[in-house]
């Protein structure tokens, strides 16, 4: 296969991974959604700032010491995921509703055996029928081939919102 | 105005009754602005958030925009964020440094200290009408304790300390501002949400309200023992634990909640700093040894609170434990029904790295935008201002009666302030007495 063959057969296989992960957040089923992040995971969200001068930064990939809004790995999503099972969480009962759509999926690195993956997102999220919070960003994966399929080896989130219209009790 | 001239809460048989006007009415909230927010000290910045001349951050007072503008002169100032000319923003980043700050309209251009610098034409079209050296943006005053930095509009308003008040000053000195020997670090990346409520249901859950948290947080409660909790868990519930209030006719009414009393908080985080590594538990051993020097030969040995209000918008999270980020929020109020959070993560500066970085983590998993507490408390709130439009709904008022017969002495009166039960209302009783109190002064 040529090289515009494998990149095409690799991008329909991610744009699946894709479509099946938005299933199982949309479908509530956050414990099988957990399965899709590799052990070493580190999944981290942080805030927009805008910023003048020499501080200013490319946000997604700001690291080191902050104020997250999520700066997770396996073990506390695990938590935030067995925390919303226990059904005791009023954010979170009854569920909210949601409807993702994932798209602009750039294969960004394809150099090493771990592709490195930039797309677009929107969450529609609906709470007793009438509060409706829409939440739009991009994703940068880096995604680790694992049998057939993938895992999530890192996972950075950027908001395009810089006040964020609720507070989150859902996952991206 | 009704829900102002009503008696105050604290006289006659239904008097811890609140009417729910006081959540829901435009009039009312317009008054706040004026005669509240107008009139008191608000928190607009940490000093470590502009360390060097010419730093900024732009933040709100109320609904107001400012800067709060370190100069070349080294000096803190608060200017209105909001040009003489045509009343455009001057400043239009969170953060940043600048020698000036330019209006994007009519290029009227200001200096760091607030000064018109510059006005396009002066010359050639307003010749010499307008002396741009008597110009400069609305500055309201400004006070510093100890790296906060309060601004108020009102000339005449008391002193920022006896505003603060010298006992809940002492809670703030002990256990937050002369905790680290080098202050507080403020962390890039503070929160900004909103939440569908009234900014004084919020302001006064941070102040005094305990008693939510075993049912709205039993979702946290139920996960805590788990093995992923042990990095963000701490005694919220077992130990001595008590509230307190500091209320008097000199200062508007104060809180905190989680008074913790006892070495079994010590030990706890001693545990959870020797899972971090030698260098963190020297930290958590050094720091405690400084708090027994600060706490002197009281008998009653405090180890820290957890939250606070200061009157009216300023909270304060994460003060319970040694390896918690220190957090101030303030509650901006958006109307009858909303209110924008503004929370910054602090950590102390002189912790190794591996607490900070666990300080910065246990804020974020717990109360903060995306954590597993104020998710919870958005819901409730949210429902209960979806009540609030029914107009019968409107004619029931809040109920604020516990404790009310439980009379004014402080259950460990060594200590400064009104040391209360640990679950009490008797903080939102004196917040809405001092509020109601404010509102009806016309000048």
């Amino acid at each position: 296969m040529c090289d515009l063959g494998k990149l095409t057969h690799l991008h329909g296989a991610i744009t699946r991974f894709y479509a099946k992960e938005t299933a199982l957040l949309d479908d509530g089923d956050l414990k099988s959604w957990l399965k899709l992040f590799a052990d070493d995971i580190r999944y981290t969200m942080p805030m927009r700032e805008s910023v003048q001068g020499e501080d200013a930064v490319d946000l997604i990939d700001r690291e080191g010491l902050q104020f997250y809004l999520f700066n997770d790995d396996k073990e506390s999503l695990e938590l935030r995921v067995e925390r919303l099972y226990t059904g005791l969480a009023p954010g979170e009962t009854p569920p909210s509703v949601t409807q993702r759509l994932v798209t602009d999926i750039l294969l960004t690195d394809t150099s090493t055996d771990e592709v490195e993956v930039r797309s677009s997102f929107l969450v529609f999220q609906v709470r007793h029928d009438f509060h409706e919070t829409i939440f739009a960003g991009r994703r940068m994966d880096r995604l680790r081939p694992m049998d057939d399929d993938f895992q999530i080896a890192r996972r950075k989130i950027l908001l395009a919102q810089s006040v964020l219209p609720r507070t989150v009790s859902i996952f991206f | 105005m009704a829900v102002i001239d009503n008696e105050s809460p604290d006289q006659g048989s239904e008097s811890f009754l609140i009417e729910s006007g006081l959540y829901t009415d435009e009039d009312v909230y317009q008054l706040e602005l004026e005669r509240i927010f107008g009139r008191s000290w608000l928190f607009v910045a940490h000093e470590s958030m502009v360390p060097k001349e010419g730093d900024y951050i732009t933040t709100f007072m109320a609904e107001d925009p400012v800067i709060v503008s370190r100069g070349n002169d080294g000096h803190i100032r608060v200017l209105l964020n909001k040009c003489l000319h045509r009343g455009n923003k001057v400043c239009l980043f969170d953060r940043g440094n600048a020698q000036r700050f330019r209006c994007s309209y009519h290029g009227w251009t200001y200096n760091n200290q607030g000064g018109l610098g510059s006005v396009p034409l002066l010359k050639d079209s307003y010749m010499g009408d307008l002396d741009i050296g008597e110009m400069s943006l609305p500055a309201p005053r400004v006070a510093n304790y100890k790296g906060l930095i309060f601004a108020c509009w009102d000339k005449d308003v008391i002193s920022l300390e006896d505003y603060l008040g010298e006992d809940f000053r002492w809670y703030l000195d002990t256990f937050l501002l002369d905790a680290d020997p080098l202050g507080l670090q403020v962390l890039p990346g503070r929160h900004r949400y909103m939440m569908p409520v009234n900014w004084k249901l919020l302001a006064e859950n941070f102040g005094g309200d305990q008693y939510h948290f075993a049912s709205t947080h039993s979702s946290v409660i139920a996960i805590s023992q788990r093995p992923e909790a042990g990095r963000i868990v701490h005694s919220e519930h077992s130990g001595e634990h008590y509230s307190a209030e500091f209320t008097s006719e000199k200062h508007p009414p104060h809180g905190l909640l989680q008074l913790a009393v006892g070495e079994q908080f010590y030990q706890e985080d001693m545990n959870m700093a020797n899972g971090l590594g030698a260098e963190a538990a020297s930290w958590v051993t050094n720091r405690h040894d400084r708090l027994q020097e600060r706490l002197g030969d009281l008998k009653t040995r405090p180890y820290s609170f957890h939250t606070a209000n200061v009157f009216p918008n300023l909270s304060m999270v994460g003060l319970a434990t040694a390896l918690y980020g220190r957090s101030l929020i303030v509650w901006q109020p958006r109307g009858p029904m909303r209110t924008e959070v503004w929370q910054w993560c602090f950590v102390e500066r002189s912790a190794p790295d591996s607490v900070k970085e666990r300080m910065a983590f246990t804020l974020t998993q717990r109360q903060a935008a995306a954590g597993m507490v104020a998710p919870d408390d958005h819901e409730n709130f949210e429902r209960t201002s979806d009540n609030l439009r029914g107009w019968e709904a409107r004619t029931v008022p809040f109920h604020y009666g516990m404790g009310k017969n439980s009379g004014s002495t402080s259950v460990l009166p060594e200590l400064p302030g009104r040391v209360l039960p640990q679950i009490s209302e008797s903080y939102q009783r004196s917040f809405y007495r001092h509020w109601r109190k404010q509102m009806r002064q016309n000048v």
